[in-house]
């Protein structure tokens, strides 16, 4: 696993950054509509539209308009904005840092949960134990979470307990405890969904490994089934589990709308669909990148650790 | 040696259990679904503007929506809308992804690395972000909608799978196969299949439960389904506004879709349990 | 509330008008009964949260088309003339203002002594920049022709201004009163592609922080030309997109204030204890487009058999949740100055309307195309509910459900599909009347100008822009109401009415029928309200 291997896989995705731009690009100017008409809403008349087309560089070719983009990149200019008219880079940033904050938080909190009852799961599976995290666990996966959300909000964040501020951010430079109270609540509902899921697949893949034939040797030889659980069962058994926890980072950063305009968290998410309803080409554009880079990386790592863990899967 | 060796097996009949609740929760879903195509107590799209947001009464057995519409009626209509998302968005989502990831994981090599570009490319779009280029792009519709979350859930599977494939194929059987020259197609389907299904069916009976709430996402960004059908999600997505107001519009899609979904991941885990029992035995 | 005893002697009246607003009665009284009370009182310092519903991507008063970026703007710069609580209009930068004999010319005398955040002194040449930049072709100003037909305007002195109308037109004063006419420094306007994040104004507050679609913090403006004004030290807008967090936020104290509220969330917002929920009669409504140039609403038969098939004030109280006004198919609320209170509402007569269709030789009804964009959500409950009104009569609407972007490149005022319009309420009759009836002045949405009511309906409107005698245009506007609603292109079932909430701490908080005349430098703060730094 030397140098070779990361700059190799470090191209490999650019590549996909590269390909992802491409087709975000093309299918954001097959949709009807650019960002003229969104700007100007009722006043779009034919003139006015000309004219802002022309102002916002919407009427080169696209071709033109994507390989100016792209040639930006290396500089670290992103571009600007149509909608906002602002430089798109600092934007996105912004929300990357606040969205990048929450997945990790998130990840950790579920993981940390998920994982020690799956394993506890599927090491006394049938019982009561195993019955009951089972059952809670679909519980997390069939409600969705614009309703998690309202609900938490109106017992947690609101009177008489009014534990928790209901919404917004708070940069962390200006108040520790502040930030912390207001990551709370979005944690708790993402948690809830990641858990299932997360918990679901880490039990599945013990399970899977617990009956194997180098587990049953371990016992043969005597080992305490503790050092046969933790030591060469969970190793084995989790690289599902890590592929899972990759994709959640991504989705996380991405995917996560409605809770971001629930609690009026300022993320990618919401970010993104109101770059893509607006035709906000740069906006769109970079955020997709972002998201996509995450996802590489996230990617990458969830590789290295299966290849740690199951050295036998480390051919190149 | 397998009874020397044997591991401390829980009680059989747990097994059973999952399969049988699972199985009973997944058919009083269709039922409900088939039978909401054929009758309701009232037109699903019947409005009563005087009777808005009502409880349950002898008349509405779950009570009424914003424009007094029969909440049961439109679970009942709606069943079908909801239950073809979830599962067919995840039928697609695997007749897309199983193939790639039993060819990436089973082939390695160049082969591997490019299409894994495309699908980290890909997997890289937000579900929203993706349902959204399609059905702007085509149009709504249940189709449309249908295969934007399939096409959409596609490199999920083709990841999660493809790890399982990994490790498969490390295995000594996969070895065995081919050294005895069978053929690629073989030990793709006939030996590395068999062995994943468990995170297959695991993240299948998810994704059913993902794709039945997708529809409330999309209706959400007011690509769903149209008014004034319903579907489980999109009633659910129009009930959580008034909240403050009154719940029991939530509650009766709230029910259908948890029920649907519990049922259909316990019959997910039974049968994983089942196969992988049968597995043991045959490799024994 | 412990708070009582520390309050002014006029508690149990303002008590007694809370109780009243939260009932919704006593709509328009309001303003004015609470500015009476207040006024003395008031003390400076503070900072005031209002809390608003979604989209505030620019600063830029002459590119902004969404409510929450006026509601900033409105704060951050003056206008020449502002709009009295009562309708009427005043000046603002302007002094006084006065028109010729045939008002086709009129003259604005600038106040002495204003200046704009940078120090700089207010002069015609600003207003002149200002409004040239309006008119400007190359700007793609959205609401350009809203401001009138303005021809040319000029610098007399540095106090002058002199305006030249193309043809007479009453309302320029008012019209100089709307969102995109705030006047920008002449260096603003030379420096226009800041302006979406930079403010070049003189209004009561400084920008502070601006964060598209997040926040906007202003600051008091210490050199404000109307002294002791504004009393607030800080004015902090948030976006909060979710009404459930919105609620939350105004009964943990989060916010002072919710600046449009919900009407779904309007009752509980006025069950919580100490916040004053308003209501106002609005003119804000949405309009199904049907075209008087095609089949089958080509025949007025059919255009009035389904207005006979609506039930305004059932429709009104559904898809408002009970804080609508019922409306009869043509734009003018009771919001509006010459709002005609004679004309009785339509009542619902299905037989003949089953009667009318058969004569038109739709005896079985017909199917039509409706698409309904999905921003604002009022338009979908709009369009549920004059579905199942017309089914009622054999008239099929099938609603297709579309993303803005899309609805707005490829069908609004297309003339492709009938579809649900939205508009808001405009501080002038003729503005909105211009808009949707006329080929010259507006977009004629309803492709009615060619048929015989409709040219009666253009003439009337030309007519009403250039009359200056108050008795003679209410007799227009009163024709023109009956005409529109009998003959129109349109069904409209109801206006909003415009919804308030603050704290019971926030005194002299502007309620008007235009939600977004929301200028808060009469504002003040009961000594109980929470210190909050942002």
């Amino acid at each position: 696993m030397g140098a070779a291997f990361l700059a190799r896989r470090a191209l490999y995705g650019l590549i996909s950054l590269l390909i992802l731009s491409a087709i975000i690009f093309a299918c954001t100017h097959l949709l009807p509509g650019d960002a003229a008409v969104t700007i100007l809403g009722e006043g779009a008349t034919p003139e006015a539209l000309a004219a802002l087309r022309a102002r916002l560089g919407l009427d080169r070719s696209v071709a033109v308009q994507y390989v100016d983009w792209l040639v930006g990149i290396p500089r670290g200019a992103f571009g600007t904005s149509t909608t906002l008219n602002q430089p798109a880079g600092p934007i996105i940033a912004e929300r990357f840092s606040h969205s990048l904050a929450l997945a990790l938080i998130t990840t950790v909190v579920a993981g940390a949960l998920a994982i020690p009852l799956g394993v506890a799961a599927a090491a006394r599976r049938g019982s009561r134990l195993d019955v009951s995290i089972l059952t809670a666990s679909y519980v997390g996966i069939s409600i969705p979470d614009f309703v998690v959300a309202p609900i938490l909000i109106i017992l947690l964040a609101s009177p008489p307990l009014s534990l928790l501020p209901s919404s917004g951010y708070e940069p962390m430079a200006r108040s520790f405890a502040g930030w912390l109270a207001h990551i709370v609540l979005p944690v708790i509902v993402l948690a809830f969904l990641l858990i299932a899921h997360l918990l679901r697949q880490t039990r599945s893949g013990m399970l899977e490994v617990l009956s194997s034939d180098y587990i049953r040797t371990a016992r043969l030889k005597g080992l305490r089934e503790r050092v046969v659980l933790w030591r060469h069962a969970v190793r084995n058994g989790l690289s599902t589990t890590v592929a899972v926890l990759a994709l959640d980072i991504g989705y996380l950063m991405g995917s996560i709308v409605i809770v971001e305009e629930i609690f009026a968290y300022p993320g990618l998410g919401r970010l993104m669909v109101y770059s893509v309803a607006n035709r906000d080409i740069p906006l769109v554009q970079g955020t997709a990148l972002v998201i996509g880079a995450v996802y590489v990386a996230a990617n990458l790592l969830a590789d290295l650790a299966q290849a740690a863990l199951n050295p036998r899967v480390a051919r190149p | 040696m397998s009874d020397l060796a044997a591991a401390p097996a829980p009680p059989l009949p747990r097994v059973n259990l999952y399969l049988a609740c699972g199985a009973a929760l997944t058919a009083l879903a269709i039922a409900v679904a088939l039978l909401g195509l054929v009758y309701s107590p009232y037109a699903p799209s019947k409005v009563d503007l005087l009777h808005r947001l009502t409880p349950p009464t002898p008349a509405h057995l779950l009570g009424t929506d914003r424009f007094g519409r029969d909440v049961l009626s439109r679970v009942l209509a709606g069943g079908w809308r909801s239950v073809t998302l979830g599962f067919g968005a995840t039928a697609l989502g695997l007749a897309i992804g199983l193939p790639v990831a039993l060819a990436t994981g089973f082939y390695r090599g160049r082969l591997d690395q490019i299409v894994m570009r495309f699908v980290d490319a890909l997997l890289s779009i937000p579900t929203l972000v993706f349902a959204l280029l399609v059905i702007v792009g085509l149009g709504p519709g249940l189709v449309q909608a249908v295969l934007a979350l399939g096409v959409a859930a596609s490199p999920k599977f083709v990841r999660i799978v493809r790890s399982a494939v990994l490790d498969a194929a490390s295995h000594d059987y996969v070895t065995a196969a081919r050294a005895r020259g069978e053929s690629a197609l073989y030990i793709q389907y006939g030996e590395i299949l068999p062995s994943v299904w468990a995170p297959i069916i695991v993240e299948g009976s998810i994704n059913v439960g993902f794709a039945l709430v997708g529809g409330a996402a999309l209706s959400y960004l007011g690509l769903g389904t149209q008014p004034p059908h319903a579907d489980w999600g999109v009633m659910i997505n129009e009930a959580q506004k008034y909240i403050s107001v009154s719940f029991w519009p939530l509650l009766g899609p709230a029910l259908a879709i948890c029920a649907s979904v519990i049922g259909f991941n316990l019959l997910g885990e039974g049968l994983r349990d089942r196969l992988h029992l049968q597995r043991s035995f045959r490799d024994g | 509330m412990t708070a009582d005893s520390r309050r002014s002697p006029g508690v149990t009246r303002r008590r007694f008008t809370r109780d009243l607003v939260a009932s919704g009665a006593g709509a328009l009284l309001l303003p004015g009964v609470l500015r009476g009370t207040a006024h003395g009182q008031a003390k400076p310092g503070g900072q005031l949260t209002v809390a608003l519903y979604k989209d505030l991507r620019t600063l830029n008063p002459i590119m902004g088309i969404f409510g929450n970026e006026w509601r900033s703007t409105v704060n951050l710069y003056n206008n020449l003339t502002r709009l009295t609580a009562t309708g009427g209009v005043e000046g603002d930068l302007a002094e006084s203002f006065t028109a010729a004999p045939n008002s086709a010319t009129w003259t604005f005398v600038l106040r002495d002594g204003v200046r704009f955040h940078d120090g700089s002194a207010l002069a015609a040449a600003d207003v002149v920049a200002t409004i040239e930049k309006i008119l400007d072709p190359k700007t793609a100003a959205p609401y350009k022709a809203e401001l009138g037909p303005i021809a040319s305007v000029r610098a007399v002195d540095r106090r002058t201004v002199r305006i030249d109308l193309s043809s007479p037109y009453a309302d320029l004063p008012k019209a100089l009163a709307s969102a995109m006419a705030r006047i920008v420094s002449e260096r603003g306007i030379a420096d226009f592609g800041k302006l979406d994040t930079t403010v070049y104004g003189t209004g009561p507050f400084v920008l502070k922080e601006f964060v598209a679609n997040e926040r906007v913090v202003m600051e008091r403006n210490q050199r404000y030309f109307r002294s002791g004004r504004p009393y607030l030290d800080r004015l902090v807008l948030r976006v909060l997109p979710d009404t459930t967090s919105q609620i939350a936020a105004l009964e943990n104290r989060e916010v002072d204030v919710i600046g449009e509220v919900e009407s779904d969330a309007f009752k509980r917002v006025g069950g919580i204890k100490g916040v004053k929920a308003v209501q106002v009669t609005g003119g804000t409504f949405n309009n199904i487009v049907l075209y008087a140039d095609r089949p089958p609403f080509d025949d007025p038969r059919v255009r009035k058999a389904l207005r006979l098939a609506m039930d305004r004030p059932q429709m009104s109280d559904a898809i408002t949740g009970g804080v609508g006004t019922p409306a009869d198919d043509q734009p003018i609320s009771p919001a509006y100055e010459y709002f005609d209170k004679t004309i009785p509402l339509r009542k619902p007569d299905l037989a003949q309307a089953r009667q009318l269709l058969k004569e038109a030789g739709h005896g079985s009804g017909f199917e039509h195309r409706l698409v309904v964009s999905n921003s604002p959500a009022s338009r979908e409950k709009t369009a549920v509910v004059v579905q199942a009104m017309a089914e009622q009569i054999g008239i099929r609407f099938n609603i297709e459900l579309m993303d803005n972007a899309r609805y707005g490149s490829t069908i609004w005022n297309k003339g492709v599909s009938s579809y649900v319009g939205n508009y808001g309420t405009r501080p002038t009759e003729d503005a909105i009347l211009s808009k949707l009836y006329s080929a010259v002045y507006g977009i004629d949405e309803g492709r009615w100008v060619k048929t015989e009511p409709g040219k009666r309906a253009e003439q009337l409107i030309v007519q009403g822009r250039q009359v200056s005698d108050k008795g003679e245009r209410r007799k227009i506007y009163a024709d023109l109401q009956r005409l529109c609603r009998d003959e129109g292109p349109f069904i409209i079932p109801n206006f909003f009415n415009s919804l308030y909430a603050t704290q019971s701490y926030v005194n002299d908080w502007p309620t008007r029928a235009i939600t977004t005349e929301m200028r808060a430098e009469n504002c003040w703060l009961s000594p109980e309200a929470p210190g909050r730094k942002a």
